[in-house]
């Protein structure tokens, strides 16, 4: 047994279903050895699409999600990916071939310092020198990927330590359950909860990421206060909730932004105060005591002061704050908002209107799990007004990080961990040509992802705020050279269809969703749509620019 | 404010780089460094500036996994939390 067999054990032993890995030079004992490995190793066309792959796997299915690259451009590539995992708290083991240790530090060919290179953007990362520690080294990245508050664990691995041989494979396991909140600090939560009168539940990512959904429900029914929710924090309560106000934020709702502008206490579950969500971070709920609920104690009063801090498992503090709430004028106050900013899907002209393309999908798609990826822009913001997400896990988006690219490498990992489920990623022309050799991935394994294209010929969120704030100064944001998507998608042996007009919608949406493999619909919409309602930077949630 | 903190940490490789870049990256100048190995264990006397409360770096030094216990310094320390989370908030809205 040598070094690279002990990897492979542990990752078995792991119960890890399939690997995105990347060949080359420094990593080449360990790919050897994957060919008998009881896991599926995935080729991704480009490491940082298997990265992402890894990402949207995790995401999807709450296991830690796997990729593998070799020294060099092969680690650098994976760099985003990890950064992308970093940042939305995505559970991922990274390994990427080295140097052998003679070489490190020389300048050799394929060498660099990965290890230095990602401190910022890890959860912990280890450089193996011994084979003997292998296997314990795997086992306890994956224990820290995905304890606690989860992240990217990155293991640079020396081609000579893959090759030392190995006399036993030992691990002790050292993960505990996740801590429970102070109790004195429950009842002061308590007491803040039952004097408020205009209480909202600010819902973020981390519900999903604990698997604590049923027990936030739960949590909200039972105090029945209106709830908002991050980017990542959609599908957080069922899209159709009476209570569920819907996304706050640059571009949230206006009854969530006017909610929690009014609100007295705002009760944080699993958010981090991300300037997305709040605006004007002075100005943001600003009569509002806060309980924050998180599992991340560095969250605590890192943006905005807690009254009190519930720090530990969410499904326990979660149980312990369900006590009925006497709100109904706030209640009836919150739903008159409601009612009155819900969206219009009336557009002028004959031009595709993409929110209503998309909440006419959602429709259409109503049968078995459908998972959402979405790529970064006008169309990501469109998707999460105007997609109603049931669960966390159907809405896989780059929120931290903001990765154009994201969306189709997303889908992959998604389709693999989830191969029952219709997965849809929906991007846009500037985001689909950053990961566009995937459709050979899409190809090769047959996935059946569905690929909604908004095309506009712009790199549309830059060309809005070039509108708004750069007095029309448009600069590099005309993409009107783009490709043919569909034949480009047709040479990667994926099945295309394009649309341009309204009257072609229903029958690209069944093209879409019929369709048995992997399939792309070309969509042609209007250069000058705009994403509203929009908060401008350094302004209060308050104040929505409507266009 | 000053702060002054005393940090053990296991010793493996990088983890004190991994601790200074956590106070660069999080808007703590150090002034002074002392760093000890003994054994398995590295102890680091760490002293420095910043306009941010010390809790933001103790709980983000708190969450490396080498870290096994900080103290800080109490006669050099100003937490401030509450004025200091002011401060970064006055900031970040521009």
């Amino acid at each position: 047994m040598i070094g690279a067999d002990a990897i492979v054990r542990a990752i078995e032993d792991e119960g890890v279903e399939l690997v995105f890995g990347y060949p080359g030079g420094a990593i080449m004992p360990l790919f050897d050895r994957l060919l008998e490995a009881k896991f599926k190793t995935i080729l991704p066309r480009h490491e940082q699409g298997g990265a992402l792959a890894a990402d949207g796997y995790a995401r999807a299915t709450g296991r830690v999600g796997v990729c593998i690259a070799t020294s060099g451009p092969g680690a650098t590539n994976l760099v985003t990916g990890i950064a992308n995992a970093y940042l939305d708290s995505v559970p991922m083991v990274c390994i990427t071939g080295q140097v052998g240790q003679p070489l490190i530090g020389t300048d050799a060919f394929q060498e660099v310092d990965i290890f230095g290179l990602c401190f910022g953007i890890v959860k912990h990362s280890y450089i193996a020198r011994r084979g003997e520690d292998l296997y314990a080294m795997v086992r306890r990245a994956f224990e820290l990927a995905r304890s606690g508050r989860p992240g990217p664990v990155l293991i640079d691995l020396p081609k000579d330590v893959s090759l030392q041989k190995v006399s036993e494979l030992v691990f002790q396991a050292q993960a505990a359950g996740d801590p429970l909140a102070p109790r004195e600090n429950l009842r002061a939560a308590l007491a803040l909860l039952k004097t408020a009168q205009r209480p909202v539940i600010y819902a973020g990512g981390g519900i999903g990421i604990a698997d604590a959904v049923e027990e936030f429900r739960s949590f909200a029914h039972a105090t029945r206060a209106p709830v908002v929710a991050t980017l990542k924090g959609l599908g957080s309560m069922e899209a159709d909730d009476p209570q569920f106000l819907g996304m706050l934020g640059m571009h949230g709702m206006k009854a969530a932004n006017y909610a929690v502008h009014e609100a007295d206490l705002l009760i944080a579950v699993g958010a981090r105060f991300d300037d997305r969500a709040t605006g004007k971070l002075l100005e943001f709920a600003p009569g509002a005591a806060v309980i924050h609920l998180d599992i991340d104690a560095a969250e605590m009063s890192k943006l905005r002061q807690a009254n009190v801090s519930l720090c530990g498992s969410l499904t326990a503090s979660l149980g312990a704050l369900s006590v009925p709430l006497a709100i109904e004028p706030w209640l009836r106050r919150c739903q008159d908002w409601k009612a009155a900013y819900s969206w219009d899907y009336a557009a002028p002209g004959d031009a595709i209107y993409a929110p209503r393309l998309l909440q006419r999908c959602a429709q259409l798609s109503k049968k078995g799990r459908t998972i959402v990826t979405a790529d970064v822009g006008q169309h990501q913001m469109w998707v999460a007004q105007h997609y109603p997400f049931d669960h966390p896990r159907d809405h896989l988006t780059s929120g931290g990080l903001g990765t154009m690219g994201f969306g189709l490498p997303a889908a992959i990992g998604a389709q693999f961990g989830e191969p029952e489920a219709t997965v849809i990623c929906v991007s846009g022309d500037g985001s689909i040509m950053m990961n566009i050799q995937e459709l050979a991935t899409l190809h090769r394994y047959q996935l059946p992802v569905k690929i909604l294209l908004f095309d506009n010929q712009r790199l549309g969120m830059v060309r809005q705020w070039q509108e708004i704030f750069f007095e029309e100064r448009y600069s590099a944001t005309d993409l009107s050279d783009n490709p043919d998507f569909v034949l480009v998608a047709r040479a990667f042996g994926v099945a295309a269809m394009r649309i341009e007009s309204r009257d072609e919608e229903e029958a690209g949406l069944k093209f879409l969703l019929e369709t048995e493999g992997p399939c792309l619909l070309h969509v042609r919409i209007d250069p000058s749509a705009n994403v509203w309602p929009l908060v401008p930077p350094g302004v209060s949630n308050f104040h929505m620019m409507e266009g | 404010m000053t702060f002054s903190a005393e940090i053990t940490a296991r010793h493996e490789e990088g983890v004190l780089e991994r601790i200074l870049r956590v106070c660069r990256h999080r808007g703590f100048d150090w002034e002074s460094l002392r760093a000890r190995r003994d054994l398995g264990t590295v102890s680091i006397e760490l002293s420095g500036s910043s306009e941010r409360a010390l809790d933001l770096l103790l709980r983000q030094l708190e969450k490396l996994d080498e870290v096994l216990s900080i103290t800080p310094r109490p006669s050099l320390v100003d937490r401030r939390l509450p004025d200091a989370s002011k401060k970064l908030a006055e900031s970040l809205s521009g």
